[in-house]
């Protein structure tokens, strides 16, 4: 291709991966700006401080929702990976009764948005006091649509001889999945995991309307609680302290993860868009 | 996308032994030894345990809320039609789905035409440092809408924030962000493009890349420039990426809600109220399931409806 073409291109997605980072980046910077300097959108770098983060993790319930948030998809992830490959160990492996049926009203639900479930999610939830607990944010995402498809793809991809081999050497179909397919997939479990552990740490209907009170919050609802206190001016510890620092450590950690694992997060968001 | 080393021998049990520890469901307590009949059903049980009442059963239940009237801690009653009749004539949600749909319209307008120059860029040869274009790119997607809204909300803000700040430093005049009806949508689509321009345009690029390469070379010998490979090669052939795009951040358009609620609460003058606002309002505000229900059944409608028109907008014009 001609240069100038190149050239083009580098400066549009230099812009592009520029304006996509600069928030972030600027949170970053807010964080860490001392209280005297918050009306001042660019501070001297001299005058930045921690003090913000002192002043949130020891005054605020910062600390704990970042715990709950990651309790919360920590085990969303466990769980979800587990049944979501086992389920789709079956769906990728063996003929059954009613397995198309099975399978597209789990691919269906993917069309259908989360707010739609909500009001039955609580209805249910709260007939089996499971409400303002971890596990009732947990359970309903763990039974993630997409990870289904996802893994089933993964697994599909296997080659049927192995499994010959391995049932020839006496090994039950446990042993099947669980020794010999996911060790073999796990680039599609790393994959399917970070999708699942995003959607959990990043959930906010479901919590908001399920979580009630304020210790089991997550990082996504005290924060957005802390906001409309800030509307409404009644808080007593600075609120920006909480946003900006609150923020960070929702973002960076997740930001630092993505980078890390680049291939495996890009091909994991992107199958099934393009082959479908 | 990424095959799994199929070659790689089966090594390493991850886990001790098949029946020991850690607690977990029947299967494994069972000898599979035989290929039996159960075998496959026992393998999709732990799923389908969460997946029937927080999936599929809920989706049932929400279509039958819809008939029925419901205040949280009374009886349900049958009433037919009765909350559909009274959430389409609340003026309040004809607001909220009249916002949502022509803010739709256009994130839509704005989002598929940047997305795809993002991937035709990212496509182009000879680029150095692909990867760590689209990670960045990337990187808004990961991030909680909650706390993106909120960083947007200080770069928003009237007095303190970085724009305001930006203009006033040029001599321009303050703009009224999330303040004025008529600014606020915008600012709130601006948001919702940042967010997701990236992972569509990663999406795009991934569907550019399996376009044969022969059809480009095919259409260089006839003397195409990039300008006309662009246009009768790359864009027709893309065609089914794109429209799962536009179906797939359609449907996220009219799930309009963390931003709304977050920055605006609806306002300025209910100019951002949308639809799911309205039902989370209505359901869990005012506690009335029964015309939440309607309401969310409403909005499915107009999601498939969105979804059967993109299809033939898309299909008709091949």
């Amino acid at each position: 291709m001609n240069r100038k073409g190149s050239l083009g291109a580098y400066v549009f997605l230099g812009f592009g991966a520029f304006l996509a980072g600069f928030p972030i980046l600027w949170l970053v910077v807010s964080s860490l700006k001392p209280q005297s300097q918050f009306a001042n959108p660019v501070p001297s770098l001299g005058s930045l401080t921690f003090e913000n983060y002192v002043v949130a993790f020891t005054e605020s319930d910062v600390g704990r929702w970042a715990l709950n948030s990651l309790l919360i998809a920590v085990s969303t992830t466990i769980l979800g990976l587990f049944i979501c490959s086992m389920a789709a160990f079956s769906f990728a492996r063996y003929q059954f009764r009613g397995k198309g049926v099975l399978f597209a009203a789990i691919v269906a639900t993917v069309a259908f948005p989360d707010y739609i479930t909500l009001i039955p999610v609580f209805v249910i939830e709260r007939e089996l006091h499971l409400l303002n607990t971890t596990a009732a944010v947990v359970l309903p995402l763990a039974a993630h649509a997409l990870g289904v498809f996802l893994m089933r793809q993964y697994i599909a991809q296997l080659p049927g001889e192995l499994f010959d081999a391995f049932r020839i050497d006496g090994s039950n179909e446990w042993r099947a999945y669980w020794s010999l397919a996911m060790p073999l997939v796990r680039p599609g479990l790393g994959a399917t995991g970070l999708v699942i552990f995003l959607a959990a740490w990043n959930a906010y209907l479901l919590p908001l309307v399920v979580l009630r009170s304020p210790q089991r919050f997550t990082m996504p609802l005290g924060l957005a609680a802390t906001h409309s206190q800030l509307l409404t001016g009644n808080q007593s510890i600075d609120p920006w302290a909480i946003l900006t620092v609150g923020s960070v450590v929702s973002i960076v950690p997740l930001a630092a993860c993505l980078i890390v694992m680049q291939r495996n997060f890009i091909s994991g968001l992107t199958t099934g868009a393009v082959k479908a | 996308m990424t095959a799994a080393s199929p070659a790689r021998p089966p090594v390493r049990p991850v886990a001790p032994d098949p029946r020991g520890r850690r607690a977990e469901p029947e299967v494994r307590r069972r000898p599979l030894r035989q290929h039996g009949r159960a075998l496959p059903y026992l393998f999709i049980a732990p799923y389908f345990l969460l997946f029937l009442p927080f999936g599929a059963g809920a989706v049932a239940m929400a279509v039958l809320l819809s008939f029925v009237s419901w205040d949280i801690g009374a009886a349900p009653e049958l009433t037919g039609l009765s909350n559909y009749v009274e959430v389409m004539g609340d003026p309040l949600f004809q607001t909220a789905l009249r916002n949502t749909a022509w803010m739709l319209v256009a994130y839509l307008a704005i989002l598929l035409p940047l997305g795809t120059a993002v991937a035709v860029a990212l496509n182009s040869r000879n680029l150095r440092g692909r990867r760590s274009f689209q990670v960045a790119l990337f990187i808004p997607i990961a991030a909680s809408l909650v706390t993106v809204a909120l960083v947007f909300q200080i770069l928003y803000d009237p007095n303190i924030g970085l724009l305001n700040g930006l203009l006033t430093s040029v001599g321009l005049p303050r703009v009224p962000w999330l303040t004025s009806p008529a600014v606020a949508p915008w600012a709130i689509i601006a948001l919702r493009v940042w967010r997701v321009v990236g992972y569509y345009a990663v999406i795009l690029f991934a569907g550019i890349q399996s376009i044969p390469q022969d059809l480009y070379e095919a259409a260089e010998v006839d003397g195409a420039d990039a300008w006309s490979r662009l246009r009768h090669v790359t864009l027709p052939l893309l065609r089914p990426v794109t429209l799962f795009v536009a179906i797939a951040a359609s449907i996220g358009g009219w799930e309009l809600f963390a931003e709304p609620q977050i920055l605006t609460e609806g306002g300025p003058l209910r100019s951002t109220m949308t639809a799911v606002m309205f039902i989370y309002r209505t359901s869990f505000l005012e506690f009335d399931l029964g015309k939440g229900a309607a309401a969310a059944a409403v909005l499915a409608a107009c999601i498939l409806a969105t979804t059967a028109l993109l299809n033939v907008a898309f299909r008709s014009k091949t």
